[in-house]
């Protein structure tokens, strides 16, 4: 189980998130959705070390994350896909994926990247080009291979759509629903397309200027709609 | 009128290996830490003096040294990383005050450098300062065996870097760090360790040519500050974002120096080999105008890239 008590986080000295608490159990997937700017990559940013933590806990399968670093909290079983800068645009796509596996210590590396491949078989026509020759869909779908092959226990996604076609947007939401059931990871998403999240969500948040003004089921949160029509945009839903 | 003499190119060559081997680490160092070593000049004084008491104190070939001269100032390096820069880092201290901290470290280094020479002097009563070792060197084929083991070293530590950062997993892992710090500590690279190879190893190739210099030229406690000048510029001419590319760099200052002066002496009068150290900084100003990424981020090679 994955849980967040009272975090106060930022950078420096810009307080971003104010008391915010979370929880995501084994197996979940939970939707954190909110307006620009409400705190949501900070969020994710503090869960996996690159926020400075003031005050609260993250703690996840029992042991406490907090303000450890980022490739200690990897190696716990936690695998962060940001939202930009979220491919190493200078390796091929073979690399890219190889060297993910190879720094998680899976017990069969190769097994672990075909694995990725199957969720994701578009990449298999790519492997030896470098990564910034693929378009955005295609780098959103590596970028999240590369999370996978590390075969994490909790996968927190950033925003995985933004900037994609509609066609895109719904194939990457729908695998982000399928790795959660049948690889059985925990994920955390992280995203702008309300309608779709909630499709594929058990849970959901609402992050407004930092804070959590709702937490309830998908249906619960479809049934708010002054808060739908407020922080989310009646058009998106 | 013979413009140069081939014995002039074949310094030349010795002068491009020697730069290509301080070059490369500056590139390097600033591909992966984005500082611009100031300490690289007294890298490579301290490698001519590691190589000058092995050989001075304990009699070893000339060349035997160079390993040794490697790992001390690849571990000297590791000092400087771990003990002022890293915790610099973690404060996120600005580019400018790690270029500062860089620059501190090389004037200790000096200072240390020439505590250490005066004191050699005294144990072995020896010359430390302005040390020529060439008397000591080989000859074959009528040239300087300084020109065939510069230039083989240079190859094999450019062809051994090409295999260990394109080939293995921790060259993966340190062009992924020189990359994307944040990603690269998401999917489990420890970065810190990763910046620590690679100042490891740009300090040791510094090391090496250090060690070879006092075959070729003059050794003392500023030989390095004298070439700093032409470090950044093989960087620079190479493409700062090219790791390679400073071994096109070593080649092309080289040249521009020793042969170019050597054919504008027989062309115009000699009086202009005074003004030869003026070329490394010329050449460096009219690649910044003309073509700020080097000859590496030109156009013509991605072609050839993957």
């Amino acid at each position: 189980m994955f849980e967040i008590s009272s975090l106060n986080s930022g950078y420096g000295k810009l307080h971003i998130l104010n008391d915010v608490s979370l929880t995501c159990d084994t197996g979940d997937l939970v939707v954190v959705l909110g307006p620009n700017g409400s705190g949501k990559t900070t969020l994710l940013n503090s869960i996996f070390g690159f926020a400075d933590v003031f005050s609260g806990t993250v703690r996840f399968d029992g042991e406490d994350l907090t303000r450890l670093a980022s490739n200690k909290i990897s190696s716990k079983g936690v695998g962060y896909t940001m939202q930009i800068y979220n491919i190493f645009s200078a390796l091929t796509v073979s690399e890219n994926l190889k060297i993910s596996a190879a720094m998680a210590h899976v017990p069969d590396p190769k097994k672990s990247v075909s694995d990725a491949l199957e969720i994701f078989p578009r990449l298999k026509n790519f492997l030896d080009r470098r990564a910034d020759t693929l378009s955005g869909g295609e780098r959103q779908m590596l970028a999240m291979s590369i999370t996978l092959v590390k075969r994490p226990k909790l996968m927190l996604l950033d925003e995985p759509t933004g900037g994609l076609s509609p066609l895109y947007t719904s194939k990457i939401i729908e695998t982000a629903g399928q790795i959660n059931r049948e690889l059985s990871v925990s994920i955390i998403l992280v995203e702008q397309n309300v309608k779709k999240a909630l499709e594929v969500a058990k849970k959901a948040y609402l992050l407004v200027s930092g804070k959590i003004i709702f937490e309830g089921s998908p249906s619960e949160l479809l049934g708010k709609e002054d808060l739908l029509r407020l922080y989310l945009g009646a058009m998106k839903v | 009128m013979e413009l140069f003499a081939p014995i002039t190119v074949a310094q030349a060559l010795i002068y491009a290996s020697l730069l290509a081997l301080m070059g490369v680490g500056v590139t390097l160092l600033y591909k992966t830490t984005k500082v611009p070593n100031f300490a690289h000049a007294s890298f490579v004084t301290l490698g001519g003096y590691v190589n000058f008491t092995l050989i001075a104190d304990f009699h070893w070939n000339p060349y035997f040294g160079l390993p040794v001269s490697f790992v001390v100032v690849g571990v000297e390096s590791l000092l400087l990383f771990f003990l002022v820069l890293e915790p610099l880092r973690k404060k996120k201290s600005s580019i400018a005050l790690l270029m500062i901290a860089t620059l501190a470290w090389h004037i200790a280094l000096l200072g240390f450098l020439g505590a250490y020479a005066d004191s050699l002097q005294t144990y072995l009563r020896v010359p430390t300062r302005n040390v020529v070792l060439s008397h000591l060197d080989f000859t074959l084929a009528g040239l300087p065996g300084i020109f065939f083991v510069s230039i083989s070293v240079t190859v094999v530590a450019a062809v051994a870097l090409y295999f260990a950062i394109e080939r293995t997993t921790i060259g993966i892992a340190l062009r992924a760090s020189m990359e994307n710090q944040n990603l690269a500590e998401s999917v489990g690279i420890n970065t810190t360790r990763m910046l620590g190879v690679s100042w490891f190893l740009a300090a040791g190739l510094a090391g090496v040519a250090g060690a070879l210099l006092p075959m070729w030229s003059l050794l003392n406690t500023s030989s390095g500050d004298t070439l700093i000048a032409a470090m950044f510029c093989v960087s620079i001419v190479g493409g700062l974002e090219t790791l390679y590319g400073a071994f096109v760099g070593g080649v092309v200052l080289a040249l521009a120096q020793i042969v170019g002066t050597t054919v504008l002496a027989n062309v115009i009068g000699t009086w202009i080999t005074g003004y030869e150290p003026v070329v490394p900084l010329l050449l460096m100003s009219i690649v910044l105008m003309t073509n700020p990424k080097g000859i590496g981020g030109m156009k013509v090679w991605k072609r050839f890239k993957r």
